[in-house]
């Protein structure tokens, strides 16, 4: 056996290396790149990204700019990791060809589940392995990259100016709270996001007949849901009175409960917010978050509710309670058994009629013209909105989740492999690539791109999107923040006590408090180098001395199911307009 | 391909020192209960086959034989094809298999002690084929083979590749040589031993996956073991044990 490609790749370099020296010599000297890289450069504006903030002039020197940087690096190959959607198939299959041509850098760029990047991140912390050159991994880590010290931080990166974008412009980045520190440092820099809102069949609900129907059974309009009651009763209405339409069963809700990882993101990102077991204040809940924890400056003192915490108070319970209820009443039967993946595609069946917690990075899916889901101009016959909040949420408390997958490197990655890969994370997220990546994947992360006209002409087809990233309420909507110290080693708790509950194996209590038990149990082991905000939990006093208080954890509501209301899809906009004055 | 097993590979935080120290204390001390574990693999040179000796050898075999000897746990061997052994641990008490693919789809499965080994999957094809693959979109004209229990026919359908199985890696290569499947996607480090026999030489397009592969047990096993166990293989990776033990099987 030859391994002739891997010697190839080689020669390919050296006499790469060689070839450009000549070329350059020979007439690109100023210009730093050769005529190959330039006509690359022509060809990816004039074909690919074709849609940009910039002028092409301006996209053209931004390109040559990234060619000119990439110069040390030219030959090498880079390797980075990312979850699998739409945005990161884009990357791996047509940017990384369009990188390669310009920079001469070679990016494999792996896909795989979200679960198995934060496994391979912690492995790399842990071993010192250079599995990866980067990481595009969730914001959600923040408190771990903040408390461990593990990560090469952007702000450090930005000031490295030979392979730092002059025209990069983070402030344009939408995300960018959600990757900084307390410290005012900025960890990891977003690569995509999205959102999980309220999703219905904006068609069915406009209908005289079911609104009609649905009037005359629970006394008010069908609607928009604002509270959980109403989405309950919308639910019960489709699944168990409307049962079929245009002679296909339908049903009023939809998620999924296999035990899987995937099962614990439901929970851990939103689910609890929700409901309302945390506190007020924007972007987590202060002093106790949506996940119940305590906070005591950077210090998580407790999760349990006997020392103050609240991820096994009344609220989290009715929390996990209606999600088991929803499940087995109104989902289709064979929900239960599904995971995350195998769910999301189900609505695009044409055969639910809401989800209270859809992530909008299946927007692009859900657009495709074969699965019947559009009217005959284009428009979705499907909307997004706020989802609606549980019985204990209050004013100023956090309104759902975002994901914000973002550039994350190691210290413990080779300099020159750090760097490569920094400028290939540059130029996926640049002016002249963004807007186009965007349209394509639909999981914005520039405003620049947000407010382009290219937005304004696809607002109509994306049945909500851009009006909720044009709104305030794309910083309400908030990632697992700074007060969870080890995401990796305390999400893994959510989806095994999650899954005992909806399998039956134990009440929806004793899921919640086992739950609280083992991150507590966790977060007495965590001692990081920023010690001053490691763990340090409060003494143990009855749930009744913590309940009795103001605020989180809140003690049992005797009424879990007010009278429903629900709004007009037009005032579910306004009221992500308005998302930013009701939170001050 | 940049070596993920560095100079640097016995780095590891302090707390996690302190941890593996105090776990290893209290083995040693016999705190905690031993369990006779009964380890089923499969033969896939070179992490693990049957010598004529009767022996079972290779590279996670090795590293396995470490581990539970510093573990002072005793365990008997079992191979048998990949699928049924995934099955076979599943389902039976005190019992492990590995090394596995560790991935969200199994992670439910089992209790994990890893990680065993990292590995890198690459496509081939063969020598002369005009055939140049640059990332997955460039699959979708071309027949896949894998082998079965690798994982990666799942992997690769899940992004619309269409991959056929097959029982030995051998018989995947063997199927590329004689030009009834285009693509071999195979694990990189196994390349040369798979390939002994074959005539035909084969020319790697590109690296797509890596995966962290470990030990995966059964559900009942006591979390004690566990993390007996981990803090061992931790141990091993901080005095190069394991890096020495890769390097030996490398060609």
């Amino acid at each position: 056996m030859k391994l002739r490609r891997m010697i190839g790749c080689c020669l390919i370099a050296i006499v790469g290396s060689v070839s450009f020296s000549v070329m350059a010599a020979d007439g690109f000297a100023e210009a730093g790149i050769s005529d190959h890289q330039e006509r690359a450069i022509e060809w990816w504006l004039e074909n690919e990204f074709t849609e940009s903030t910039l002028s092409q002039q301006a996209q053209r020197e931004e390109l040559r700019w990234l060619a000119r940087a990439a110069k040390p690096f030219q030959g090498m190959t880079v390797r980075v990791v990312s979850e699998r959607i739409d945005t990161h198939w884009y990357e791996a299959t047509r940017l990384t060809k369009a990188f390669h041509e310009i920079t001469g850098i070679k990016v494999v760029h792996e896909l795989t589940g979200e679960d198995d990047v934060i496994k391979k991140i912690s492995a790399q912390i842990r071993n010192g392995m250079n599995l990866y050159d980067a990481y595009i991994n969730d914001s959600d880590l923040i408190g771990t990259h903040y408390r461990q010290e593990a990560v090469h931080t952007i702000s450090d990166m930005l000031l490295e100016t030979d392979v730092t974008l002059p025209t990069l412009d983070v402030e344009d980045f939408i995300g960018l709270s959600f990757t900084t520190g307390p410290d005012g440092v900025i960890y990891q820099l977003p690569d995509q996001q999205f959102a999980n809102l309220y999703w219905y069949r904006h068609d069915w609900f406009s209908r005289p007949d079911l609104k009609r129907q649905f009037r005359s059974i629970y006394g008010y309009e069908l609607n928009v849901p604002e509270n959980w009651s109403a989405y309950e009763d919308i639910a019960e209405f489709f699944s168990e009175h409307v049962k079929t339409i245009d002679g296909q069963r339908v049903y009023g809700h939809m998620d999924y409960g296999r035990r899987d990882p995937s099962l614990g993101w439901r929970f851990s990102d939103a689910w609890l917010s929700m409901a309302g077991a945390g506190d007020p204040g924007i972007p987590n809940g202060l002093p106790v978050d949506e996940w119940g924890i305590r906070m005591k400056g950077c210090r998580p003192v407790a999760v349990s509710v006997e020392r103050g915490g609240a991820l096994d108070g009344p609220a989290a319970v009715y929390a996990l309670d209606r999600y088991i209820n929803w499940l087995e009443r109104f989902a289709p039967p064979e929900a239960k058994q599904m995971n995350f993946t195998e769910a999301g595609s189900v609505p695009g069946q044409g055969n639910i009629a809401q989800q209270i917690f859809w992530y909008t990075a299946f927007t692009a899916a859900l657009s495709d013209p074969a699965l019947g889901l559009l009217n005959d101009d284009g428009t979705t016959k499907w909307r997004m909105a706020p989802s609606p909040k549980g019985a204990y949420w209050q004013q100023g408390m956090k309104l759902g989740y975002q994901d914000a997958g973002s550039w994350t490197f190691l210290k413990n990655t080779p300099t020159s492999r750090r760097k490569a890969a920094w400028l290939y994370a540059q130029f996926v997220v640049s002016k002249s690539v963004s807007l186009k990546k965007t349209l394509v994947g639909l999981t914005p992360i520039r405003l620049s791109d947000i407010e382009s006209k290219a937005m304004t002409r696809m607002a109509p087809k994306l049945g909500g999107l851009v009006e909720f990233y044009r709104s305030p309420a794309r910083v309400l909507w908030t990632p697992t923040g700074v007060n969870v110290p080890d995401y990796p080693t305390l999400s893994r708790h959510w989806w095994k006590h999650v899954a005992d509950a909806i399998e039956g194996k134990v009440s929806a209590q004793n899921a919640m408090t086992n739950m609280a038990k083992d991150m507590e149990a966790d977060m007495k082991l965590m001692a990081f180098s920023r010690s001053e905000c490691s763990p340090k939990l409060n003494v143990r006093r009855y749930r009744e001395y913590w309940l009795s208080k103001e605020g989180a954890p809140k003690a049992k509501l005797r009424n879990e199911k007010p009278q429903g209301r629900t709004f007009s899809y037009e005032q579910s906009l306004s009221s992500w307009l308005g998302a930013h004055h009701d939170t001050k | 391909m940049n070596n993920p097993y560095p100079a640097g590979w016995g780095r590891i935080m302090i707390r996690n020192k302190l941890w593996t120290g105090w776990l290893l204390c209290l083995f040693s001390c016999g705190l905690l209960a031993k369990e006779e574990i009964t380890l089923v693999t499969h033969e896939y040179k070179p992490y693990s086959w049957v010598e004529e000796s009767g022996d079972a050898t290779g590279l996670t075999v090795e590293i396995a034989n470490l581990m539970f000897q510093r573990a002072n746990i005793e365990k008997s061997w079992k191979f048998m094809p990949s699928k049924r052994a995934y099955s076979y641990a599943k389902n039976k008490p005190n019992t492990c298999v590995f090394p596995l693919q560790r991935n969200q789809e199994r992670e439910a499965d089992f209790q994990w002690v890893g990680p065993i080994m990292i590995n890198r999957y690459a496509f081939y094809t063969l020598e002369g084929s005009g055939i140049r693959l640059e990332n997955l979109a460039d699959l979708k004209r071309y027949k896949v083979v894998s082998y079965l229990g690798s994982g990666l026919r799942e992997y690769l359908q899940g992004f619309g590749i269409s991959t056929i199985e097959a029982l030995k890696d051998e018989v995947a290569a063997t199927m590329v040589s004689i030009g009834r499947v285009q693509v071999w996607a195979t694990d990189v480090f196994s390349v040369p031993y798979t390939i002994e026999q074959q005539e035909n030489t084969f020319d790697q397009q590109f690296v797509f996956f890596t995966s962290i592969s470990a030990m995966a047990c059964h559900q009942s096993m006591s979390k004690e073991l566990i993390d007996q166990l981990q803090a061992e293989l931790t141990q091993l990776y901080l005095t190069q044990e394991i890096a020495k033990i890769v390097r030996r099987y490398e060609r």
